[in-house]
């Protein structure tokens, strides 16, 4: 029998821990368990026929760690193969009736995946998808994913089995005594990626005992609609008279599963300090007891790393900004590949209270499937908010659902066939929850009833593809009032009937309505009041319109959503917050710091920039430029200001987080100013030299690259940053590239520093011109010396007198 | 609680976990990680600021002008600073209080004997051979090894800030050096007032990377303390751990006269 078919109405027995078996058959501390498959086939087998004999159904392989990093390739072979024999020889010689199931244990790599650690999430595939596959080979019923504490490896190691097997795959994670992924996922988050890939049953394992992990367990009941299962420790572990001992005893264990188990788990075992003890007081207890039945609980999730939003009564705002249709700095920015402008905008937007980011990258000029992918892996690293990912390029849509870390939202489908049957494998493979658009070969439907029966058109055909009505939003296309006065009215009814009589989620890009009116905002927000009154449950949105925030504050507010009205009464509060600061804006010259604090020499802006103040550096910068020229501003102004910070800076009065507060604000200041003037070449006054930088081959760290960066571009250069851990070569060709004047290498750490005394070698045969100016953690003058560098920068006003010398000897 | 004379009735040493509450916050280290020099952040009697107003009214002494900000007094008609250490002082509010709920204050530690009865020779030769922690280990029987990390949320803080607001970034860097320093100042003392309950005297803890103890030993001492799985600190292909506010460290124990 299968195991799903057996899980379906039988409790599922796993086995119990295996590290403290081994050690006491003599298993040294640091030696390979793993290895023991081969050397000690007897004990291995052992072990397994004891938890078969106490009435496990799932023996786990012992293959925690096997895996490529740790083992070369015909070791790892032989390693697994050797697992699964000693497995099933056990499964064969076990006297005790019922099913018996042997599963490909899966442990996490080892290594932190990018950005954080430096495996690249493919690699992480790649290396899971290595050992699973051996397992399928060898001959496994199921594969199981354990002791995993992260969510981002989770997900490669179910996709590199989802890709090397049809093979049953169960999932579990460990998490900490606040209740979470040592990343921070929570248990919903996890049941939303998981369910979303098709795991067949989910849960948590280790780090903890059955009693610290019941909240874990109860969050994955509530949310999950697949088995769920636990496999914990015996409790905690301390030191008694010598031995170490785990807190829990098997009677106890069992009551404590007992619990969870009527609670709805389905699925259980030991982990850590369990033994064939723990495992037959389980068995035993558990034949009074009937499985509760697994039911779908209808949820509509999507996720981050850490977060889930889940979609329903409750309105979700999704940040419309990330998106380059007729914004041109944002198109701009596509083009250069400006990355940190994209992500400044989705760290606006979640300020500004949006709980998911559209992001659109689409511009015909670039590659939009890397561009998606290098956006997502950005954004995801540095905003916990999920992502909906907005494109018609279908390479583009699967690539970023493959990097993406959680389940994200996919826009859109609609109801033509011929998109559909390619966006749904896709959704059914990586998990998502679709957009779907009430359109088909016949265009949009003007009236409700059309756009209703496309509605379930669509649901029909995804449900072929195993993609459940939860995972739809339908948005039923908001249309301008301007051309047709009925158009709001037939997508206001579509609302009510998809969401009272499908049941189904919807979602609109609310401003269409008002596009070609005069005051949009206020047709905009009246149309967004009436939506959600008939139960819309998303908007796409521009989250900076006060007018919209207040429609869905006061909605919220309204239809008991908001306890205490909490919500409604902090944003008002930054709505006051705001009023004041607007009057300052008003009434730059009557610099209102300036008479509390007794008077200074400086201007306005001055002081606001050697004060780090940078709101209203840029507020005070955006007035002036009324009556001012912006280069004039830039040679009066700005550049004075920074000089004040850079000569404190350098007679040590002031330091180093005073002169990138002072720096900040100067750059808010230009950035009013090249918004002032977008298409011009001299963006903030002449250009300067090219000076190319990076942090060495080898070295991830570069904090103080990015403060040199940032001054260095304060001071006009024109800095092109290649990031960290640069190979040699990738700098020498850029530095040609450019002709760069200045080269600047940065290095944290010893073992690097050869990295950058090679690129200078390289430096001085293909681009004999270029100075070479070193710095970074380790370095010093003997160093410097050492490896040939022309200067030795101690500090970011350093690398600029440096700069300004070297221009200095060009124009001469 | 650490129980040292539990973990020395053991032949067979394995690792364990405890976690901490949030240790107070040391503002004068915060300000020293971030480069404000150690000569400015003396011992004050200024209270919990007392470092940022030593600073202010050091630069007020300097400057001439006879205001003297650390005392509240305001500025004087032609202070040329006034108010710029406030702003600094609210970033550094600021960046406490959107990263302290991300903290987890978690650490791994075993024992680890180095005489006759070492369960694990070849990890004790393999540290020895590092002439400074020789000597910082002299005349101890036994060491305490242990492993802590603030956990990776202040990277992802980290990340956030540092091409866009990289003051923010270089604040959090050392709100984050901090934290796990004070993580491990707190489980230092503990480990020091068992080894005292026990008549034991404890060494000044010692990191890979101080002296000549290299960085390539991390891969035995995380794999003894099982801090890839209990704690989640994961070494790349570098040596540099992550999370990277996570410290190494073993601490000498000396036996009983």
């Amino acid at each position: 029998m299968n195991i799903l078919e057996y899980m379906k109405d039988h409790f599922v027995f796993l086995d119990g821990g295996m590290g403290t078996l081994l050690q006491e058959a003599g298993l040294v501390p640091g030696e390979y368990p793993e290895r023991w498959n081969m050397s000690h086939p007897d004990v291995i087998q052992r072990i397994h026929r004891s938890y078969y004999d106490a009435g496990t159904n799932v023996v786990l392989t012992n293959t925690f760690g096997a895996n490529c990093f740790k083992f070369d390739d015909a070791e790892l072979a032989k390693i697994v193969s050797a697992a699964y024999a000693n497995a099933d020889a056990a499964r064969k010689t076990s006297t005790r009736e019922g099913e018996k199931f042997v599963a490909l244990d899966i442990g996490p790599l080892g290594r932190l995946l990018a950005p954080y650690g430096d495996l690249e999430f493919e690699d992480a595939v790649a290396a899971y998808a290595k050992t699973i596959r051996l397992g399928v080979a060898a001959g496994v019923d199921l594969i199981f994913i354990e002791t995993m504490n992260d969510s981002y490896d989770t997900k490669a190691a179910l996709l590199a089995a989802k890709e090397n097997s049809d093979l049953p795959v169960f999932v579990s994670n460990a998490y900490g005594s606040d209740g979470k992924l040592m990343t921070g996922a929570r248990p919903a988050a996890m049941v939303a990626m998981l369910e979303g890939m098709h795991a067949d049953a989910i849960g948590a394992n280790c780090s903890l005992g059955p009693k610290q992990l019941i909240d874990v367990m109860k969050e994955y009941l509530a949310y999950a609609s697949v088995p769920v299962l636990i496999k914990p420790n015996a409790g905690l572990p301390r030191s008694e008279d010598g031995k170490t001992v785990y807190d829990v005893l098997p009677e106890e264990f069992a009551e404590d599963i007992k619990e969870l188990l009527t609670l709805g788990v389905r699925v259980t075992g030991g982990c850590c300090g369990t033994t064939p003890d723990y495992i037959r007081a389980v068995t035993d207890m558990a034949q009074a007891l009937t499985p509760v039945p697994v039911t779908d609980k209808g949820r509509s999730l999507i996720s981050s790393y850490t977060k889930v939003v889940e979609f329903g009564s409750d309105p979700i705002l999704i940040g419309e900004r990330i998106n380059p249709t007729g914004k041109k700095r944002f198109k701009e920015a596509l083009r250069s590949n400006d990355i940190d402008y994209i992500l400044g905008e989705g760290l606006k937007q979640q300020d500004a209270g949006v709980q998911v980011l559209d992001v659109n990258v689409g511009l015909p000029e670039i590659d939009e499937p890397a561009m998606l992918v290098n956006v997502v892996k950005e954004l995801q690293a540095v905003s916990d908010l999920p992502l909906q990912l907005d494109t018609t390029d279908i390479s583009a849509m699967e690539q970023g659902l493959r990097c993406y870390n959680g389940k994200a939202m996919v826009n859109s489908v609609n109801g033509k066939q011929e998109v559909m049957d390619a966006v749904f494998p896709l959704v059914a493979k990586y998990g998502g929850f679709v957009v779907a658009l009430t359109l088909d070969e016949d265009g949009i439907p003007e009236d409700a009833d059309s756009r209703f029966r496309i509605a379930q058109k669509i649901i029909a055909r995804a449900a072929e593809y195993g993609i459940a009505r939860k995972d739809l939003i339908f948005d039923p296309l908001a249309m301008a009032i301007s051309a047709d006065t009925k158009a709001a009215l037939a997508t206001i009814h579509s609302v009510d009937r998809i969401r009272h009589e499908l049941h189904a989620n919807t979602s609109l890009g609310v401003s269409n309505v008002s596009f070609g009116l005069p005051e949009r905002n206020i047709v905009t927000s009246t149309f967004f009041a009436s939506v959600l009154e008939r139960g819309l449950s998303a908007a796409i949105m521009n989250p900076y319109s006060v007018e919209m925030m207040n429609v869905y504050y006061a909605f919220r507010a309204l239809h008991d959503l908001d306890e205490n009205c909490a919500d409604y009464i902090t944003y008002t509060g930054t709505l006051e917050k705001m009023v004041p600061q607007s009057q300052t804006i008003a009434k730059p010259e009557g610099d209102s710091t300036a008479s509390t604090s007794g008077t200074s020499d400086l201007s306005p802006l001055k002081n606001a920039i050697v004060r780090g103040l940078k709101e209203k550096a840029g507020a005070i910068t955006a007035e002036l430029l009324v009556d001012h020229d912006p280069l004039d501003l830039v040679q009066t102004e700005i550049i004075p200001a920074l000089d004040i910070v850079g000569q404190g800076f350098e007679k040590k009065t002031v330091f180093l987080p005073q002169l990138l507060m002072a720096a900040e604000s100067a750059k808010t200041a230009f950035e009013q100013i090249k918004a002032k003037m977008p298409s011009s070449e001299n963006e903030s006054g002449p250009k300067r030299c090219s000076v190319v930088i990076a942090t060495v081959h080898g070295d991830i760290h570069d904090i103080g690259k990015n403060i040199v960066k940032l001054i260095l571009e304060n001071y006009g250069f024109d800095v092109i940053d290649l990031g960290k851990d640069v190979p040699a070569e990738v700098i020498v060709e850029k530095a040609v590239e450019v002709h760069a004047a200045l080269v600047g290498l940065s290095a944290l750490m010893t073992t690097t520093v050869p990295a950058m005394e090679e690129t200078i070698k390289l430096l001085r045969v293909d681009a004999p011109w270029v100075k070479v100016a070193v710095g970074g953690a380790v370095m010093t003058q003997e160093y410097s010396d050492q490896i040939g560098a022309d200067k030795y920068c101690k500090d970011a006003m350093d690398t600029v007198r440096y700069a300004e010398e070297v221009e200095a000897s060009l124009g001469a | 609680m650490i129980h040292l004379d539990d973990l020395y009735l053991s032949d067979r040493q394995t690792a364990f976990y405890t976690e901490y509450d949030a240790p107070p916050v040391r503002r004068g280290e915060i300000l020293r990680y971030s480069g404000i020099p150690a000569s400015f952040l003396a011992p004050t009697d200024f209270g919990p600021d007392g470092s940022i107003l030593r600073l202010l009214r050091e630069r007020c002494a300097r400057c001439g002008k006879g205001c003297d900000l650390s005392m509240n007094q305001g500025a004087t008609e032609d202070c040329p600073t006034d108010g710029e250490d406030l702003a600094l002082r609210d970033l550094i509010d600021e960046m406490l209080s959107i990263s302290a709920p991300h903290f987890t204050y978690r650490i791994m530690y075993r024992l680890l004997r180095l005489g006759e009865t070492c369960d694990n020779p070849q990890v004790r030769d393999r540290l020895l051979q590092s002439a400074d922690l020789k000597k910082n280990l002299s005349g101890c029987d036994s060491a305490l090894l242990f492993a802590a990390t603030v956990g990776s949320g202040i990277d992802r803080f980290i990340r956030r800030f540092e091409h866009t607001e990289p003051a923010k970034a270089l604040i959090l860097q050392a709100v984050g050096a901090e934290r796990v320093e004070g993580l491990c100042d707190r489980f230092n003392r503990d480990v020091t007032d068992a080894a005292t309950a026990i008549g034991r005297k404890t060494h000044p803890r010692f990191s890979p990377g101080y002296g000549d103890l290299p960085l390539d030993v991390q891969p035995l001492l995380l794999t003894m303390l099982d801090a890839e799985r209990r704690i989640g600190i994961t070494l790349g292909s570098n040596l540099l751990m992550s999370p990277s506010k996570s410290v190494t460290a073993i601490i000498g124990l000396e036996a009983p006269n």
